[in-house]
């Protein structure tokens, strides 16, 4: 399973280039604007990736790359996956609808093999996040830091709820439950399709909280199960996608 | 780095004395691994060998620093190559009025392996075939390959007693450790979806009880103590005379678990005659155990036994001989009935 497209951009590449242009921010199909369109619909008919609202939400496609090998925090990991590729998930696309009381993002993959329990000791799930930054400037690549932390909302077939995870760097993620998060994905005709959606306000020590009218950031992460993919092992966004919140 | 710690628990194995009784891996069984997502759990389990060990073929798996401290990739062993927990079907024979035409069997397909599938298996052909037992816990290494390879620094060694442990709070259940450890003693809860292995019965540790394993062992085979405690079976064995030694020195994690090998009975000719000085037990399978230290071990353990017949007397066999329980467990032995239980 190639990740990395013939001619596509290496993780390593894109961060050169990103480096190259310093702070200045492009804008280019590497960073795409997700618009959260606000509706009048109950929050649970937006749970339902399915819904008739989604069929007329704009949809953003998101190239992802695999997590830099080096960025992985274990010997063994490095070791064990140096010749085996991972990030196998090119691309999902992104929906993101709110009724004021709260946000939800649809994410579409391509993904032949449904992977949506660990029937046995070796086999790993689908799953995909969306991460936020806490702070304003918090790094994408550390998973945040002791003083910018970032909030995922971390979704997977075999678990009734997502957990929502604060982090402040690599290896220090932090799995809690909150009541406010909710999640739901079906696998039909070789594609996952999932929401994951939380009211925009949610009390919990290291959650964002989201504001309707309001500018923020946002990245997606998605693990191919059927690929042994866990952990740092996944595919993501190498960047932040800015995202608004119409009023 | 290995991580530091300020004292070691140790123990010795002695191979000799083992029955096979398994009553080890039962005290274990129901003491910690008796709930749902636990049940092809064996943290203790004493397999026989030459054979495939559980799971199966683990030596061959990889795992661990075998060459200069860089880490061996491995793989996850499945719940078959574990060996699945079967389900009878005792109803049907005990109180369904099928006794006497149906006959006690898995309910599920068996497969063609199971935690014990290949035990009491001898090597070798009558009447020179021979078999040993090997007792495998987590062997709490100095330098766990486990605790290294874990992304999340969910395994810890404790400072105190080198006690390794898996924090239940902070794996995620992503299984590196599984496939780090070089001796794959490390399992995969179903149900509370996290890596869980041998504790040493730390809490028992932590009241001056041996672990179950230890205690419950009919055979006398578990010492148990602090490496530096010089008036300590442990120490005394490992240290002193050393004759107790590591499972696989070359996988790299310097194991805490050591282990007394076995003797051999001697061979037979076509006569049936004893070959006098021949060991059944192939040296070179020992040496793929336990290193080419095993010979040493094995001529220092027949010689003191030499001694002894000759009427002369030997610490080393009086201590492994064990004529006191007490003496075994580096003072780890208070009475776990006059405990208070924790609720």
């Amino acid at each position: 399973m190639q990740a990395v497209e013939p001619g596509g951009v290496s993780p390593y590449r894109f961060l050169l280039v990103a480096a190259r242009l310093g702070s200045v921010r492009r804008r280019s199909q590497d960073v795409d604007m997700i618009k959260a369109q606000r509706v009048e619909a109950a929050d649970s008919a937006l749970i339902d990736p399915a819904g008739s609202e989604w069929r007329s939400a704009p949809s953003t496609r998101l190239s992802l790359e695999p997590t830099p090998l080096i960025s992985q925090p274990s010997a063994y990991v490095q070791a064990k996956w140096e010749t085996i590729d991972y990030g196998a998930i090119g691309n999902v696309s992104v929906q993101a609808l709110h009724n004021d009381g709260g946000i939800f993002f649809r994410l579409q993959w391509n993904d032949a093999t449904e992977n949506d329990d660990i029937r046995d000791t070796d086999q790993f799930t689908d799953a995909a996040a969306v991460l936020f930054p806490v702070k304003e400037d918090a790094p994408l690549t550390s998973m945040g830091s002791p003083d910018e932390p970032v909030n995922a909302w971390y979704w997977r077939p075999d678990m009734e709820t997502p957990f929502s995870v604060t982090s402040e760097g690599t290896s220090t993620t932090i799995r809690t439950i909150d009541p406010n998060l909710r999640g739901n994905g079906a696998h039909t005709g070789g594609a996952w399709a999932v929401v994951i959606g939380r009211a925009l306000q949610s009390a919990g020590d290291g959650y964002v909280q989201l504001t309707a009218g309001e500018e923020g950031k946002v990245a997606f992460a998605v693990w191919q199960g059927g690929n042994d993919e866990r952990a740092g092992l996944k595919a993501v966004t190498l960047e932040w996608q800015p995202l608004e919140l119409e009023a | 780095m290995p991580p530091a710690v300020k004292r070691q628990l140790a123990a010795v194995f002695d191979m000799n004395k083992c029955l096979g009784c398994q009553t080890c891996t039962i005290a274990c069984k129901t003491l910690w691994t008796d709930e749902e997502g636990m049940e092809y759990m064996w943290w203790n389990i004493v397999s026989t060998m030459p054979g495939k060990g559980s799971p199966r073929d683990w030596q061959t798996l990889g795992g661990g620093f075998p060459n200069d401290g860089d880490p061996d990739p491995s793989r996850i062993p499945t719940v078959n190559e574990f060996g699945q927990a079967w389900e009878f079907n005792y109803e049907e024979v005990f109180y369904g009025g099928e006794g006497t035409n149906k006959y006690l069997q898995p309910k599920q397909d068996d497969g063609d392996w199971g935690a014990l599938w290949d035990e009491d298996e001898a090597t070798g052909e009558y009447p020179n075939a021979y078999f040993f037992y090997l007792q495998m816990i987590c062997m709490h290494c100095t330098d766990p390959a486990c605790l290294a390879a874990c992304p999340r620094q969910a395994i810890y060694k404790r400072v105190d007693d080198g006690i390794v442990l898996i924090d239940q709070e902070r794996c995620n259940g992503y299984r590196f450790c599984m496939e780090a450890c070089p001796y794959k003693r490390i399992y995969f809860n179903h149900n509370a979806k996290a890596s869980q292995k041998c504790i040493l019965c730390y809490p028992r540790i932590e009241q001056g009880v041996a672990p179950a394993c230890f205690r419950q062992c009919p055979g006398r085979v578990r010492f148990l103590g602090f490496l530096d405690d010089e008036d300590g079976a442990v120490h005394k064995l490992v240290e002193r005379w050393k004759v107790a030694l590591p499972l696989h020195p070359e996988y790299g994690t310097q194991p805490n678990i050591y282990y007394v090998p076995p003797l051999s009975p001697p061979m037979f000719d076509d006569d049936g005659e004893v070959i006098e000085g021949s060991e059944r037990v192939p040296r070179s399978y020992l040496e793929s155990l336990f290193g080419p230290d095993v010979n040493r071990v094995l001529d220092t353990l027949t010689a003191e036994m030499e001694t002894v017949r000759g009427g002369g007397e030997s610490e080393m066999l009086d201590t492994l001989i064990a004529h006191q329980w007490k003496s075994m467990f580096g003072g780890f032995t208070k009475d776990p009935s006059t405990l208070k239980r924790p609720q």
